[in-house]
This record gives structure tokens, C-alpha cells and sequence, in this order.
């Protein structure tokens, strides 16, 4: 089976027999969905200083539940003016495209739906055809709000690709491969080479020890930079505040979800807080060693083999993935909205000369090592 | 009919089908999004055709970048003129004996090519499908023959793209006089 | 903005404020394990809240209210003399009363004012309230107060009219039956035209029985308490006006021709606002 069929086993994993894994991530990604919109509230409120959902069921945890049944049962309308075809493929189009990224996420060390050679351009490209998405849904509502959030969206998106990406291309020149499996491996005990603290070579080898020191931001110091240069740029890419133009509710009504109600709605919800955690995943696979252990083996306590394995892997991965959602939404409920001028600002003049920086420094540390 | 044939022929009909829709659709929103409906169908055939960097890419600069930026600029005008996105038919018949001169011109091609003599097709029949090696990552051997033999093509490229940035940011530039507005864009 | 303050002092700006925002919301986040007590305003701690949520979980809880909180309206019916200086100082009219005149004796007020009328109808409609207090400060026996109870909604507009009034209809109807008995006893036959006359074109129901008999039985009982409170000549207009062609009219002639001349000005304001 060529590279070419795993890439096609990722495109079509339902139809190819991965159809149990493919439910098991979308329902994971529902109830995920569900928690992950309960902790915002949560979140918001607390930083607010208020109590947030307390209601409905124990300390208000089945107010999700409830929202999601109501938009469930809600009224399937479609806007008279709307472009029809469009307007509905919109919301699936949306959420396909970052559903499609879980595929190539290597949760554990055997554990990963489709191992790409080229797993890390599979994301960013999948990552554009949300754009599309977006786009669609902007064009196809025919409201002015909707398609400026559309635009805007798209703008914003395009632009952030390229710092997220030269982000991203600093730590594949330092990987030598695209395949994020294998960024992974070389980030724990497994790892084949030596890995020598801070990259420097006079210092230790800690290959052999494993846990935090040998994630790619303590190996390469630089690249620490990189993922801030990466994170925030993500936020960008999910749309998310301080980046929330698109659908900034104070211009825009709601952007480009403005027409959408009931059950398309709930798919931009998903897509949404899928994006999120898959983002966060990846900043995690790219720099903070993916589903290895941050515990380090200490002589003969050996933390990071004892924490090490297929289960381990999905904890520490997700928990990765969590605390980058857990940061965008207190940077979401600190930060207010930018200006698009500011937004252009910070894209060009600040977030991709310094990512150039980080290749350029990457490609000289990739070479002299 | 295995799975990688259904693949095949749902890819292609996908291609097919979408292209009909970007040429027979009067409207240009719907058109331009049968294009990206294309290539994305052009991408899985990549794929299957053990291409992966090559599809990958594909849907990152025409489905992510070309097609976006495209449609971009559609509504963007659309807008600013005030009509409708729409075609209308022009030069039938010119159009016509083009068209069936290019069909006429291609089947002929095909018919007169003896693909089971080329070389790298008998060479691709020989193989033991079982025991060969599976078809690695192209990434690697891609990244050697553009720096190798194809150098001078890739900075070539590379200069064309840089004279391409050059051009936008000079007429994305503020004027020179003090306080001046941005030139007027479109898109 | 930007490029006068220069690329760099611009950046160490950014990165400076956006981490002070981030530890600013954190504390608040760390903090909301801790919460705002719901105490009363008279604790010492009430303005001296510390961080944490401030939310009170009002149905479940809730900051106590003074006694003297000013909301709901209370009657104390038994000490109501019916004088109707709440229902016409109040600025929305959203209290109607009705009394019928007593023929026996209705003892005294708690604070030793005669009562005089059986109120038959009392009735406040707190959803138009405003709660501006005015009713209660111009009663003269204090009956009319404002309580400390402030969460009283409804399903039904119809549940905000409080009815005070501690008469059943049949005994309404009965008092109205003997007060208009009472007041066609010295019957003469000029006032029983009148008496017709007023409670057929003043469509006023509140008004009619009330101002009738009392413009009528002037000479017997009554003579002097219009007189005595000229506070109730503008309320008592629509009623006995008309009759003023034919009976109080020499009454007006003996007192003075500025009072005569006076009495018109405030008559349009009373009755417009009634009307509405
Ligand atoms: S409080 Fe004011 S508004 Fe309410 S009944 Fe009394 S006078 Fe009328
Ligand atoms: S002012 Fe007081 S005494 Fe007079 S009618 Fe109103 S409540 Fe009764």
C-alpha cells in the first residue's frame, strides 16, 4: 500500500473500512464540543467574576446538553435569498475540513489513522479547504454581515498561513520529515540520534532521559519563539479572539454563521472547537513532543518509560491539546478584538519577519549539527 | 474492483462531473467553486497515483491559495459593480469549431499513442506488484531533483514569484504625497 | 499610531500589555474559588466585598432587604376613611376605590378619625405602580404603606391588581341599597329628578354613587363636610356639577363670587385626568 493510498484512506477513511475510528473521533469530537463550550462559559465567567451555567443538572454541566438538544430540534431554515446549494454544503464543508486533520494525529506511539509522509502539509492544505468553507457559507447566506465576515475570514486566514507555516517549516528543516509520527518519535526516549540539551553539543546527550528536555523547545531553544509565532497565528486561523474579526458580534451580528441556525449551526460550533483543540494538538506535536511524557527517566526511576504507551500517549497528547484550548480561551476573554489594520500589522510586520528569523536559524542549526 | 479502482473512478467522476459544472454554470460564484471541486478531484487522482506531495500541494496552492483568492476577488467586484456574477454565451461558433477541433486533436492522440510501449510503463508492468518495495515518501527524491538537475527552473521560478511580490506591494503602496489615501484596489 | 512610536518600543508595548492582561484575568480566575457573601447593606462587610464572584444566585439566595424597603403596597383596610387622596395624588392612577356612605356607625380610625364610608372597592394595580410613594405620604391615617416585599411577579397582568377592600359584593350591594334608602328618606321630589340625572351622565361608576348622595343629603348630615374640606371640591365636580344649575348653585352664590370663579380652573384638570 503506497503513501498514495494512506493519503486516500485519509481523504475517504469512512468509506475504507476506518469507519468505526472515524465515528470514534467525530463522537469524541462532539462530546469534546460539549465539555469544551461548558469550560468556556466556565472560564469567561470566572475571569468575570460571575458564576457562570449552574442551573441545569450538577453545577450547571448539562447546559451544554440542553443547547445542543434545542438546536437539534430547532427549525431547519433556509434564508429565501440565500444561494441554496452552497449555503447548505457550507457547515459540512467547514467541519469535514478540520475533522479530516484528526486523521493524520498521531495519538500514541502505534496509534494513528493515517501515517502521511506528508501528515504536516495534509493539516495546513485541509486548513485552507476550511477557508472555502467559510467562504461558501459568507457567499451562499447572500447577508452583507455574512459575507463580510466571510471576507474578513478569509483575509485573515490566508495571511496567518504564512507565519503558522514558515512556524511550522523551522521545526521540519530541524525533523528532516513531514511525517508527524515521526516529529514525534524524535522527541522522546526512542528518539535515533543523540539529542543533546539546548541542541548545544558540549552539553549532555538526554536522549536516554526522555521527558521534557528532549520536546523540540528545549532541544532547540529557538523554536520556543517559533511557538509563540505558531500559537498565536493559530488563534488567527480558528478565527478565534483576539483574531475574531470574522465574526465579530459587535459589527458583524455573528459573521459568516449570521443565517445558520439549528443543527448547521451546531456543525460551526464543532468546527469551531475542533479547530481549536486540533491546532492545539499540533503546536503540541511540533514542539512540545507530542504524546510523550514530560516526565524525564531519573536514574532508576524510570518516569518516562513508566509513562509511556498507547493510553499514556492519548492522555498526554490531549492534555497537550487541552491547555492550548484552555489558553485561547483566557486569551480570548483578556485580549480584546484588533483592528484590522492591526491584525495586518501583527501578521506582516511582526509574526513573519520573525518566523523568516526562525527558518533562517533553523536551516543554519540543521546544517552545523 | 478493488478499493483503489472504486477510488479512482469516484475521484474521476468527481473531476468530470465538477468540470462540467465550471463550464455549463452561469453563475460565477458556482463555477468558480466546481474549479475548486476540480482540483480537489485532480488531487485524489495525484494520491492515488502515489503523488502524495504533489496532491498535497495541489490542494494547498489551487483549492487554499489560486481558487480562494479567485473567488475572493469575485464577490469582491461583484459587489463594488453592483450586478450580478454571471456569464453569458459569446463567440458560439468560433468557440464550437475550437472546441471540436481540440476533442478531435486529443482523441486522435490518444488513439495514436502506444502508452504499453513506453518506457516507463513497461517498467512500472514488470514490477511484482506483491513483492515490491512500497513507494516511499516522493518528498525527498522532489526536494534532491529541485535543488539537482532542476536548479536553475526552481530559482527561476523562485525570481518570478519574487518579481510577482515585488509588483503587488508596489501597487498596494500608499502614494507618495503626505496623507494621500491608499490607491484605490480592487480585490 | 504605530509608526511614530517605532517598531520596537511598539512590540515591547504589545508583548507588555497582553502578558499584564493574561495575570490580571488569571487572578480573577484563581480568585473565583472565593465569593461575595450575600449580606445584608447594613454589615460592616457589605462595602468591604472581597475579590472573587459576586454573583448572588438571586432565587436561591438574596441580599436581605431593610424593613424600611419601600415596594409593595399595603392597606390596612380597617383604618381607611376612604378620603381618596391616594387615588387622586397618584401620578399613573393605578389605585380605584369605590366607597358607599355607611348609614351606621363605623367606629374611628386607630388614630381616632371618624370613618364615615364603607369602601367597597380598593384596589392598586402594582403593575402600573411606580412606587414613587406619594399615596402613602398624603394619607391621613397612615393606613396606606409600602412593604418590604419586592418579588411579587405574575403569570397573569390581572394577579398585580391587589384588592384591599374587605367587603363581599352582596355586602357592597347591600350597604349601597341602605345608603340610597337612606339618602331618598327626606325625600323631596326636586332632588329625586336630580339624583337621576348626574348618575345617568356621569358614566363614571368609581365616582357616581360616591358624589351623589353626598352632594344630595347636604342639608341633613352632610352640610358642612364639603364646605369644610375644600380638598374634595375638584374630585367631587363631575358628580354634583351638573346639579349646580339647579340645586348648589344658590349655596355658591351666598359664598363668593371669587370662589365662583376659581372653582373652574382646576375642573378640567380632574376630569381629564380621570377620563384617561
Ligand atoms: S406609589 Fe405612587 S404610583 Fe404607586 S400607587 Fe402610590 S402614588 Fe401611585
Ligand atoms: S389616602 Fe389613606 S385613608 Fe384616604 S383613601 Fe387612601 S388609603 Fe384610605
Amino acid at each position: 500500500m503506497g503513501s498514495g493510498m494512506e493519503f486516500f484512506i485519509a481523504l475517504l477513511g469512512p468509506v475504507l473500512g476506518v469507519m468505526f475510528v472515524a465515528l470514534l473521533v467525530a463522537s469524541f469530537i462532539a462530546l469534546y464540543t460539549l465539555a469544551a463550550v461548558y469550560a468556556e462559559r466556565k472560564v469567561s465567567a470566572f475571569i468575570q467574576d460571575r458564576v457562570g451555567p449552574l442551573e441545569t443538572g450538577p453545577r450547571g454541566l448539562l447546559q451544554t446538553v440542553a443547547d445542543i438538544l434545542k438546536l437539534l430540534l430547532k427549525e431547519d431554515i433556509v434564508p429565501r435569498m440565500a444561494d441554496k446549494p452552497l449555503w447548505v454544503v457550507a457547515p459540512f464543508v467547514v467541519f469535514s475540513a478540520v475533522f479530516v486533520g484528526y486523521a493524520v494525529m498521531p495519538f500514541g506511539p502505534e496509534l494513528v489513522a493515517a501515517n502521511l509522509n506528508v501528515g504536516v502539509l495534509f493539516i495546513t492544505a485541509f486548513a485552507a479547504f476550511e477557508v472555502a468553507g467559510l467562504l461558501l457559507a459568507g457567499w451562499g447566506s447572500n447577508n452583507k454581515y455574512a459575507l463580510y465576515g466571510a471576507v474578513r475570514s478569509v483575509a485573515q486566514v490566508i495571511s496567518y498561513e504564512i507565519p503558522a507555516g514558515l512556524a511550522v517549516l523551522s521545526v521540519v528543516l530541524l525533523a528532516g520529515t513531514l511525517n508527524l509520527q515521526e516529529i514525534v518519535l524524535q522527541q522522546g526516549i526512542g528518539a535515533s540520534g543523540p539529542r543533546h540539551l539546548f541542541g548545544l553539543p558540549f552539553l549532555p546527550d538526554v536522549s536516554a532521559l526522555g521527558g521534557l528536555f528532549t520536546w523540540n523547545v528545549l532541544a532547540y531553544p529557538h523554536l520556543l519563539i517559533a511557538f509563540a509565532i505558531y500559537f498565536i497565528a493559530s488563534l488567527a486561523e480558528v478565527n478565534r479572539a483576539p483574531f475574531d474579526i470574522p465574526e465579530a458580534e459587535s459589527e458583524l451580528v455573528a459573521g459568516y454563521h449570521t443565517e445558520y441556525g439549528g443543527i448547521k449551526f451546531a456543525f460551526f460550533y464543532l468546527a469551531e472547537y475542533g479547530g481549536m483543540l486540533l491546532v492545539g494538538l499540533i503546536g503540541a506535536v511540533l514542539f512540545l513532543g507530542g504524546w510523550h511524557s514530560p516526565l524525564p527517566n531519573l536514574g532508576p526511576v524510570r518516569l518516562a518509560d513508566w509513562t509511556t504507551g498507547p493510553i499514556w500517549g492519548i492522555f498526554w497528547l490531549l492534555l497537550k491539546g487541552f491547555a492550548a484550548v484552555f489558553v485561547h480561551m483566557w486569551a480570548r476573554w483578556t485580549l480584546p478584538r484588533l483592528r484590522v489594520d492591526q491584525l495586518m500589522y501583527l501578521c506582516w510586520k511582526v509574526l513573519t519577519p520573525f518566523a523568516v528569523a526562525m527558518v533562517v536559524v533553523s536551516a543554519f542549526w540543521a546544517s552545523w549539527r | 474492483m478493488d478499493y483503489y479502482r472504486i477510488a479512482f473512478y469516484l475521484f474521476g467522476a468527481l473531476t468530470v462531473l465538477a468540470a462540467v459544472v465550471v463550464v455549463w454554470s452561469r453563475n460565477l460564484i458556482h463555477a468558480g467553486m466546481g474549479l475548486l471541486l476540480t482540483l480537489f478531484g485532480v488531487a485524489g487522482l495525484y494520491a492515488l497515483a502515489a503523488a502524495d506531495f504533489l496532491a498535497v500541494v495541489q490542494i494547498l496552492v489551487y483549492v487554499g491559495g489560486i481558487v480562494i483568492l479567485l473567488l475572493f476577488g469575485i464577490m469582491l467586484t461583484q459587489r463594488i459593480a453592483g450586478r450580478a456574477p454571471r456569464t453569458g454565451v459569446v463567440n458560439r461558433t468560433v468557440g464550437a469549431l475550437i472546441a471540436t477541433g481540440l476533442f478531435v486533436l486529443f482523441v486522435m492522440v490518444i488513439f495514436s499513442a502506444r502508452f504499453a510501449e513506453l518506457p516507463w510503463i513497461a517498467q512500472g508492468r514488470m514490477i511484482d506488484r506483491e513483492s515490491a518495495p512500497p513507494v516511499g515518501s516522493t518528498v525527498e527524491r522532489l526536494g534532491q531533483l529541485l535543488v539537482g538537475p532542476y536548479l536553475l527552473l526552481f530559482e527561476v521560478a523562485a525570481l518570478v514569484l519574487t518579481v510577482a511580490l515585488i509588483g503587488a506591494a508596489y501597487l498596494a503602496r500608499r502614494s507618495r504625497q503626505e496623507g494621500a489615501r491608499p490607491r484605490r484596489m480592487i480585490s | 499610531m504605530m509608526a511614530q512610536r517605532g517598531y520596537w518600543a511598539n512590540l515591547r508595548t504589545g508583548l507588555r500589555t497582553v502578558w499584564t492582561g493574561l495575570r490580571l484575568t488569571f487572578r480573577h480566575l484563581k480568585q473565583a474559588r472565593r465569593r461575595r457573601a450575600p449580606v445584608p447593606i447594613w454589615d460592616p462587610s457589605y462595602f468591604r466585598q472581597p475579590d472573587g464572584q459576586v454573583t448572588i444566585r438571586y432565587p436561591h439566595e438574596a441580599i436581605p432587604v431593610p424593613d424600611t424597603g419601600r415596594y409593595r403596597l399595603h392597606n390596612h383596610i380597617d383604618d381607611c376613611i376612604g378620603c381618596l387622596k391616594c387615588a387622586r395624588v397618584c401620578p399613573v392612577d393605578c389605585i380605584t376605590i369605590e366607597t358607599i356612605k355607611a348609614v351606621e356607625d363605623l367606629g374611628t380610625t386607630s388614630n381616632g378619625q371618624k370613618k364615615r364610608l364603607w369602601i367597597a372597592r380598593f384596589d392598586i394595580d402594582m403593575a402600573k405602580c411606580c412606587y414613587c410613594g406619594l399615596c402613602t405620604m398624603v394619607c391621613p391615617t397612615e393606613c396606606l404603606t409600602m412593604t418590604k416585599v419586592h418579588d411579587f411577579s405574575e403569570f397573569d397582568r390581572d394577579n398585580m391588581v391587589y384588592h384591599f377592600a374587605n367587603l363581599t359584593p352582596e355586602e357592597a350591594e347591600e350597604k349601597r341599597r341602605l345608603a340610597e334608602a337612606a339618602a331618598a328618606r327626606p325625600t323631596a321630589p326636586v332632588r329625586e329628578g336630580a339624583s337621576e340625572k348626574p348618575a345617568a351622565g356621569s358614566g363614571k361608576p368609581a365616582f357616581a354613587p360616591r358624589a351623589v348622595p353626598r352632594g344630595q343629603s347636604a342639608p341633613p348630615g352632610q352640610a358642612g363636610a364639603p364646605a369644610t374640606r375644600p380638598a374634595f371640591a375638584p374630585g367631587a365636580v363631575p358628580g354634583p356639577e351638573p346639579e349646580q344649575s339647579g340645586e348648589a348653585e344658590p349655596k355658591a352664590e351666598t359664598s363668593s363670587p371669587q370662589a365662583e370663579e376659581r372653582k373652574p380652573t382646576p375642573r378640567p384638570f380632574v376630569f381629564k385626568r380621570k377620563e384617561s
